[in-house]
């Protein structure tokens, strides 16, 4: 029968959470800057379209981007909200996943896993 | 179940040595092995029993439904530079038709319910609102994702036909690669 190192256990769970968010974070990161760079572009020239009178003789149209633009800057910080919810899951499981580890090793049986 | 099962192994634990090779310190071992059982005992207890699921299962059909859409979408633009509206308004319908087949398999996807940690959260703070943010808060956002694309795509067949998509071209095709990138982001992310 093992024992737990208390150390170790911080350690492990750090190394775990690291592993299981760092990739994701980065990913994200990219992600999120060339989604701004081009919403920024696509703004300038809705801006551009506008101002050359481009829905002089239809408003619908011009109400019609401006709600598609709308709709992808909101449906952004949606996507942005998912991706991170699926990275704290990500960092959850994997600190369960060590710490039901390090007790199956100190105390010698099988406890109740998590269901994956 | 599962707490009977956990209290079954606690009361072996509690009439067992810990760690009978070392006898001078069973003492703190115990005392640790106590420590890591409170802990996976609040764990248990947060997680419900079982792994954490925030977010729906990745769906290859999905993934693939978007992909081939995004591939007619831009072949069907890059066309839009030449010939009349009436060559396009087949391959039109076909792209939003397979938008909405992808909307109806997202909508068939299973959504894991809020954890016991999050809900229990609403309740404790007494807040009835903050369980529905919860649950808006881990909604897929494919769904909003596949409604904009579709309207994009019907604002271009609608400049197209009105003989006006030459001038705004650029515009619906940037604005579906950024929508598009959003969806497939996602649903990649889910292959976790």
């Amino acid at each position: 029968m093992g024992t737990i190192n208390p150390g170790q256990l911080v350690s492990a769970i750090q190394a775990a959470a690291t592993n299981a968010a760092g990739k994701d974070i980065s990913t994200i990161q990219g992600f999120a800057r060339d989604q701004v760079l081009r919403i920024e572009k696509l703004s300038i020239r809705l801006a551009e379209m506008i101002a050359q009178g481009e829905f002089k003789d239809d408003p619908e149209g011009q109400a019609d981007f401006l709600g598609i633009l709308q709709d992808i800057i909101t449906n952004f910080t949606k996507t942005l909200r998912g991706l991170a919810v699926i990275t704290i899951e990500k960092v959850w499981n994997a600190i369960v996943d060590v710490v039901w580890k390090a007790l199956d090793s100190a105390t010698g049986l099988a406890l109740p896993r998590p269901i994956p | 179940m599962r707490t009977g099962v956990f209290f079954s192994a606690l009361s072996r634990f509690r009439d067992s040595p810990i760690d009978s090779t070392h006898s001078s310190s069973g003492g703190r071992h115990r005392i640790t092995v106590l420590i890591a059982i409170v802990f996976a005992v609040l764990a248990a207890g947060f997680a419900g029993g079982c792994a954490v699921k925030l977010a729906p299962d990745y769906d290859k059909a999905i993934f693939d439904g978007l992909t081939k859409a995004n591939q007619d979408a831009m072949v069907l633009f890059a066309s839009a530079q030449s010939g009349p509206y009436s060559k396009r308004a087949a391959a039109y319908d076909t792209t939003i038709g397979e938008l909405a087949a992808v909307q109806v398999q997202i909508k068939a996807r299973a959504t894991p319910t809020p954890p016991p940690l999050l809900t229990g959260f609403a309740v404790a703070v007494g807040d009835k609102s903050a369980g529905q943010q919860i649950s808006d808060a881990l909604e897929a956002p494919t769904a909003g994702d596949v409604v904009t694309l579709i309207r994009i795509m019907n604002a271009a067949k609608r400049d197209d036909e009105n003989g006006r998509l030459k001038r705004r071209l650029d515009f619906h095709v940037e604005a579906f690669a950024i929508q598009m990138a959003q969806a497939l982001a996602y649903e990649k992310a889910l292959q976790r």
